[in-house]
């Protein structure tokens, strides 16, 4: 997550933004499906072009994303703010709502999408019904 | 909720496309590129109580969010603000209700299907629907697959349903689309598809160049869109219709 903007700053309102222009941090659209067996996050990290600009760290709990904008964005006038702004990265960590065995997780990154397949710590087993 | 006129629009026939925020954002994105290729003149807006409080800004000018373009016979509603579930149903009424006494040859619904394989998908499919059968006839003349079965949710669905009891021709384009993330890609194929039903001069190459662009920037209006959706209960178009099961 974008680092939030100090309280001080009398802009408490501004906690729930995607952008934290002071580190030039975006946080990226995401969304997380839960199935049976796994926990899937989907990233949309426009302008990050390589597989190797992208930093993902698992925890049993967590998922952290940290992935590299090839060409830094620059606003002259960001939006009302109307400063310059300039972001050069995205970042987001994700609470799981399972526990993920991290050792046989899966990324994948396409058309600017980065997708985890987390596999569940949980064991399944299947049996005959007699 | 009341729609302004800026100067009498009155278009012989108009094709009124519409640009409101769905899934992928997609009809959003196809009528704002439509509007900036075409040049179209802002004509008229949209403005309600129960809309947020907000203007936007454009050149130094407070402008209302939800505004009006046209250029000859073809009229573009488009929105730069998410809307709120409580405010489609007055806003789609009042849109079909327009759309009659300008005497709409035809009111275009452009959106998106949200697909969990998008990712996968190069090329999204366009689907088409149309509440009169002559343009269904048109739908299936001109290759576009029929929207055969399923559930819609969202300001598409009122305006259908509207244009349904007012009887105004609605065509509905839906191309399969990223469900909550921006998706140029799908505004572009559904552009294409346009194209087919109302001849307008717009390229698709500026829009996919800009394509990473347009998804980083509409980040923002992407995640309050996809709030007010699941608010009005989208994923049940992920549910089969009962009838003729």
């Amino acid at each position: 997550m974008p680092r939030k903007l100090p309280s001080t700053s009398g802009s408490e309102w501004l906690n729930g933004a995607m952008w934290d222009h002071l580190e030039g941090c975006l946080e990226p659209l995401s969304e997380i499906q839960e199935t049976e067996l796994e926990i899937i996050i989907r990233v949309d990290i426009p302008c990050v072009k390589r597989k190797e600009d992208i930093s993902v760290k698992l925890t049993e709990d967590t998922a952290t994303i940290e992935a590299k904008i090839e060409n830094v964005i620059q606003y002259e006038r960001w939006g009302t703010f109307q400063r310059q702004a300039r972001f050069f990265r995205y970042s987001k960590t994700f609470a799981l709502p399972s526990k993920i065995d991290p050792e046989f997780s899966k990324a994948r990154f396409k058309n600017n999408v980065l997708e985890l397949r987390l596999p569940k710590k949980e064991r399944h087993f299947t049996i005959t019904v007699e | 909720m009341s729609l302004y006129e800026n100067e009498k629009i009155n278009p012989r026939d108009p094709v009124i496309l519409c640009g409101l925020p769905d899934v992928g954002l997609v009809g959003i994105i196809a009528v704002s590129h439509i509007i900036k290729e075409m040049g179209m003149a802002e004509v008229g807006y949209i403005d309600s109580d129960i809309f947020p409080p907000v203007v936007v800004f454009h050149h130094g000018e407070p402008k209302y969010p939800l505004r009006i373009f046209q250029k000859g016979n073809l009229i573009a509603l488009f929105t730069e603000t998410a809307l709120s579930p409580e405010s489609i149903s007055p806003l789609s009424k009042l849109i079909v209700k327009w759309a009659k006494e300008k005497g709409a040859s035809l009111l275009v619904s452009l959106g998106g299907i949200g697909v969990p394989n998008r990712i996968d998908i190069d090329s999204p499919k366009v689907y088409g629907a149309a509440t009169s059968l002559p343009i269904r006839e048109t739908i299936n003349k001109l290759g576009v697959p029929l929207m055969e079965e399923g559930f819609l949710v969202g300001p598409y669905a009122l305006i259908s349903k509207q244009s349904k009891a007012e009887y105004v021709p609605n065509l509905l384009l839906l191309a399969e689309s990223f469900p909550q993330y921006p998706d140029p890609g799908a505004a572009a194929n559904v552009i294409s598809e346009l194209k087919k039903f109302t001849p307008i001069d717009v390229g698709i190459k500026s829009l996919t160049e800009r394509s990473e662009e347009i998804r980083l920037n509409a980040r923002e209006l992407m995640r309050k869109t996809t709030e007010n959706m699941q608010k009005m209960g989208k994923s049940q178009e992920y549910e089969l219709p009962m009838m003729y099961l």
